[in-house]
């Protein structure tokens, strides 16, 4: 089948990868766990990209030896000796009398050595596999995938995962400087010099972040581009206080961070018609940036809720707006979404007739302003409780002793209400996707895959679960019957199923 | 455009208001330059632009701000995404995602333009600021200057009528620079942006701009054409101040305006001799590195250079980023990797050696052997070095022990110290045999041979108040209490009660100097020290720096700034992969450089005059 290069949606891999991982859960025959792990071997090889974090399965392979190796080696010591065959017969080691129960060394038995090398191969394969989702699928790409009611959960985790590197290199900097004062690097002191730079950077750097995202538009709830000056404007000369601050200059100084002062209190401004946000007059945030930075969420909100100028505005732009369905792409399949006075949108099939490049008149979809706060909460609530039930109907399945009505059932009320609380939630949210990674039919194949093999072994578990668990006691050969074998072959299909990843140009 | 109507702003906690009844008009599609010294409000106003002040940063705005049409009292930032796009000083910190792509797409992503629109905007972009190839990079992988474009191209993207810059080529070496700025030009030909840009370096920019902005200091405004404001403004870039100083009518902007009407000038120049930029003559090598190798990994940072470095001159080490400048720095510091290469550094330090080429020639004492003269060595082990600066130094600490009267001649006066010069041709011989290597003597005694600041200066302070710094740095250096505070006083004037975060660039950069000063180090290495710093606050580094030069001690200065080494330095080096390219007296070496020339020398080329003040001195 030949494909053009692309990537493939994480997803797809991810429930690949997930499948493959609860049918290794399911079982401990050696012989299937390893002919899973090699498909998700064979998978990655044929199908990962030359990125830097492709590079990384290799790690999960040690990982995985590592697993295995000291599952064995843990029998080895504490064993017991529990079987009949026995192997070989190390000095025991006597212990005190309080840890009369456990034995080191002793005989040890085949029986034991195998249970452990089973274990440890299961554990090896679920890691190997998550390892394989890793390698295959951009771990960014994915967050950048996340259903539009988690975006701004997704934002800061993405964030985070680039301020990290950036922390360190701080710490290095200042490490690097700590010589050049002399460097008695014991003791607290010490610490002090090195933490206090680092932090104060990081806070610095944050705030510039911040006024960068907030500058490019993070977190607009959706105004309409013209402007049209509401009747009953304020006189120019008004003064409005904005979020105080304690925020010294821009210009070289520190420590921007607002807090709220009410206009009462300041005597030389000039009486403003609009009041200004009513917070809680906070203390003196200048060295307490976590009390800044939280007021200053509320600030922004504040600042833009509850001043009735601004409502006005907003509320007759808002009606002009087009009542259009929401910008999320999550939901793909849906041709009539990002419609824009009614053209489709989408891909490259269509050109956008109403293209402007000069007049700057940016697509408008979703519910109006007000709608977009009272959904967030429900939204959220929703989302919440439904990733619980996934939790616990995930548990239930997985663990083979649970009673049947915690699995499945609760499993799929879960996902359905987090579904539903993420749909609330998107239709508040506007914005859209810069080349999102569209769910096409390889992704379906191989999402499929994965899941069909681990559907396949839950059958085989209610149908031939002696396939599963080869028998220890008596000692016997691990067979391999068809619904297990086909299975394994299910999980290999993806090399094939999937386009090839696209090479990096150098 | 931009339309400021009695504009002031206070911030919370402060009695003065930082911009007081500002008033101006920017109309559409210009290229304006806002210019003032470092606290005089440039970047308040230019985030007043954009609404982060009130909005972001607090405080207290009158008056009324319209963009576009738009209140800044009524829209916050994010709503004014669309019609401006605010590029910060550093824009690596304003950078959300990982790779060139994603970041010019994230604005459009934020205004919800559809897909297809994004596409071909951020293929445009990519062309327009020609960046095309750079389109899967890391973020942190680009260079100064690309970086800048990236982020001027991630903020063009939502096709905004206004675009702010705050001190875009601060950072970057004069010939990215130059193609930021010819990328910012371009949009305003091209594109018919409104372009707002505050800028310290204004010779790069000012032949480009249509209007001027001048913040004097005190809150209000000075609004005019380039000519017209210059033409008062206290400071002024070169081609301003030599065409003030010749009595030019129209004021040339631009080299090659000032070109066409220099040839009077050149002609009441050319009988007149070149005066050199400093009137010691160089003295006994205080440091001397052979084939110094910087690896990082399998990166090689700088590969084998050789530099010495002698008593009161100063050297400019100059070269694009990323040549191997700050790594040679750290190395010769010894904070810093070094992979091979001898590093020696010694020398009897300042008010010493600058006499070296009059003394008594039987005043060399061999080194090796029963060596008597603790003076070649620089730190305190030795009770009878005399490296310290200043101070009650007793006399007698620096007589060789074997007696030989002779060994103590110094011309010039009560000279404490000895200099110690190898009765070998080879200058730097002494230095090589009783000097110390800084890598291996620890850190304390390191920065007592060389001392460092760094280009980040903020790294070094980490206590509460200016007063706590000093006396740390008193302790960390063994001298006596005060040292650090009486070396502060005569570079900068600060209350000692100031948290050091709450300084300006130019007196971090005071701070950090005393700090290291006080180790008295023979030797002083700066790294990019006026990134950042305006006219006036150059001026007074650079005296700064001349004085340290004259009480014998060797400055490198790391810079991109052409006018600061044409006033300052004695001697260039000019790195470039690592290597040295150029190493001579700086006419010779910048006069006919494209890159590194000032502006006078490009304007009186062929002759070699570097500097304003060189030929008012001349002409008088």
């Amino acid at each position: 089948m030949r494909h053009l290069r692309r990537t493939l949606h994480p997803a797809a891999w991810w429930l690949w990868a997930l499948g493959l991982a609860t049918a290794a859960s399911r079982t401990t025959n050696p012989v299937l766990l390893a002919l899973l792990a090699a498909a998700a071997c064979f998978v990655v090889v044929r199908r990962r990209g030359d990125a830097p974090w492709a590079l990384a399965f290799r790690l999960y392979v040690v990982l995985a030896g590592i697993v295995v190796a000291s599952r064995v080696l843990f029998r080895v010591v504490f064993g017991g000796g529990g079987g009949e065959v026995v192997l070989v017969t190390l000095p025991e080691l006597p212990l005190p009398a309080v840890a009369a129960g456990i034995r080191l060394f002793g005989p040890v038995t085949a029986e034991e050595l195998l249970s452990g090398l089973y274990d440890g191969l299961r554990l090896a394969t679920m890691l190997l596999c998550l390892g394989a989702a890793n390698a295959l699928a951009n771990p960014k790409r994915l967050l950048k995938a996340v259903p539009a009611a988690l975006y701004e959960a997704g934002t800061a985790v993405v964030v985070a995962l680039s301020v990290a590197p950036q922390l360190a290199e701080s710490v290095l900097r200042v490490r690097r400087a700590r010589r050049l004062r002399g460097g008695d690097g014991r003791g607290i002191r010490a610490l002090r010099a090195i933490l206090l730079p680092v932090l104060a950077d990081a806070l610095d750097r944050s705030l510039a972040l911040a006024a960068a995202m907030d500058s490019r538009g993070y977190a607009r709830t959706g105004t309409a581009s013209q402007t049209r000056p509401p009747a009953g404007r304020p006189a120019p000369t008004d003064t409005r206080t904005g979020t105080a601050g304690t925020g010294p200059h821009p210009d070289g100084h520190r420590d921007p961070t607002p807090t709220s002062v009410p206009t009462d209190n300041r005597p030389s401004t000039t009486d403003s018609t609009t009041p200004s946000p009513t917070l809680t007059p906070g203390t003196d945030p200048r060295r307490d940036p976590t009390a800044g930075g939280v007021r200053q969420d509320h600030a922004a909100d504040g600042g833009q809720h509850h001043h009735p100028a601004e409502d006005v505005l907003r509320g007759r732009q808002v009606g002009e707006l087009r009542h259009g369905h929401p910008a999320d792409d999550a939901r793909h399949g849906h041709p009539t979404d990002n419609l824009r006075h009614g053209h489709p949108t989408d891909d490259l099939r269509h050109g956008h007739p109403a293209d402007d490049l000069r007049h700057g008149h940016p697509a408008r979809h979703g519910r109006p302003a007000d709608d977009a706060r009272h959904g967030r909460p429900a939204g959220g609530v929703l989302v919440v409780g439904g990733l619980l039930g996934v939790c616990v109907g995930a548990y239930g399945l997985l663990d083979a002793t649970t009673p049947r009505v915690i699995g499945l059932p609760v499993l799929a009320a879960g996902l359905a209400v987090a579904a539903a609380g993420l749909a609330a939630g998107a239709r508040a949210v506007v914005r859209t996707r810069y080349r999102a990674d569209r769910w096409a039919a390889p992704e379906v194949a191989v999402a499929a895959c994965g899941i069909g093999a681990g559907a396949l072994l839950f059958v085989t578990a209610s149908v031939d679960p002696a396939a599963l668990y080869p028998s220890l006691s008596p000692l016997g050969w691990p067979t391999l019957t068809a619904l297990p074998a086909a299975a394994a072959v299910l999980a290999t299909l993806p090399a094939w199923l999937a386009p090839p990843a696209p090479v990096a140009a150098r | 455009m931009i339309r400021f109507e009695r504009v002031g702003v206070t911030y919370a906690g402060e009695d003065r208001p930082v911009l007081r009844d500002v008033s101006l008009v920017v109309p559409e599609g210009e290229l304006c330059l806002l210019a003032g010294a470092t606290g005089s409000g440039k970047s308040t106003l230019l985030r007043a632009v954009n609404g982060l002040v009130p909005h972001f940063t607090g405080g207290t705005l009158s008056g009324r701000v319209t963009v576009a049409g738009r209140d800044t009292r009524t829209h916050p930032p994010r709503e004014l995404a669309d019609v401006v796009g605010v590029v910060g000083q550093d824009p690596l910190h304003g950078f959300v995602t990982d790779t060139v792509e994603e970041e010019l797409a994230y604005a459009m992503e934020q205004l919800a333009v559809p897909p297809a629109t994004m596409r071909k905007r951020v293929e445009e972009t990519l062309d327009l600021l020609g960046i095309a190839d750079l389109r899967d990079r890391p973020l942190r992988t680009l260079s100064g200057g690309q970086q800048q474009r990236v982020a001027i191209g991630s903020v063009l993207t939502a096709h905004p009528r206004v675009l702010v810059l705050d001190e875009p080529t601060s950072a970057l070496d004069p010939t990215a620079a130059e193609e930021v700025i010819a990328a910012v030009t371009r949009l305003v030909h091209d594109l018919g942006v409104t372009v707002l840009m505050a800028e310290h370096r204004l010779e790069r920019v000012v032949p480009y701009a249509d209007r001027m902005l001048l913040l004097p200091g005190d809150g209000t405004l000075v609004d005019g054409p380039p000519a017209a404001v210059l033409a008062r403004a206290p400071v002024a870039p070169p081609v301003v101040e030599l065409g003030r100083l010749a009595g030019w009518d129209p004021l040339p902007l631009s080299v090659r305006d000032a070109r066409r009407l220099a040839g009077p000038l050149r002609d009441r120049l050319a009988e007149r001799p070149v005066p050199t930029p400093s009137a010691t003559v160089p003295g006994d090598v205080l440091l001397d590195a052979r084939g110094v190798v910087v690896r990082y990994g399998k990166l090689v940072a700088v590969a084998g250079v050789d530099l010495t470095l002698r008593a009161g001159e100063v050297v400019a080490l100059m070269g694009r980023n990323g040549s191997g400048k700050s790594s040679l720095l750290w190395a010769l510091q010894g904070a810093g990797p070094r992979a091979s290469g001898s590093v020696r550094a010694g020398g009897a330090g300042p008010a010493g050696s600058v006499r070296a080429t009059d003394a008594n020639p039987a005043s060399s004492v061999r080194a090796g052997g029963a060596d008597p003269v603790g003076s070649v060595r620089a730190t305190g082990a030795d009770p009878a070095s005399s490296v310290r600066a200043g101070g009650a130094d007793p006399v007698g600490s620096v007589r060789a022990t074997d007696a030989n009267p002779a060994s103590s001649v110094r011309a010039g006066g009560a000279d404490p110290v000895g200099s110690v010069r190898a009765t070998g041709a080879d200058p730097a011989s002494s230095v090589r045999a009783t000097g110390a290597d800084p890598a291996v003597v620890g850190a304390a005694r390191a920065r007592k041979l060389v001392g460092l600041v760094p280009q980040t200066p903020g790294d070094l302070l980490y206590l509460e108040t200016v007063a706590a710094e000093c006396r740390a740095a008193d302790r960390e250096s063994g001298r006596p209490p005060g040292t650090c505070a009486a070396l502060l006083a005569e570079l900068a004037d600060l209350d000692p009660r100031t948290h050091p975060r709450d300084l300006s660039e130019g007196q971090r950069l005071a701070l950090v100097l005393a700090v290291q000063l006080t180790a008295a180090p023979p030797v002083l290495l700066l790294d990019e020290p006026t990134r950042g710093l305006d006219y006036g606050a150059k001026r007074r580094f650079a005296a700064i720096v001349r004085g340290l030069a004259a009480e014998g001690r060797a400055v490198v200065v790391a810079t991109h700034d052409v006018e600061l080494v044409a006033a300052l330095a004695d001697r260039v080096v000019v790195m470039a992969q690592g290597e040295v390219v150029a190493d001579g007296p700086t006419a010779a070496v910048v006069v006919a450089s494209p890159a590194f020339a000032p502006q006078v020398a490009k304007i009186l080329a062929p002759e070699p005059w570097l500097t304003v003040d060189a030929v008012a001195a001349a002409l008088r």
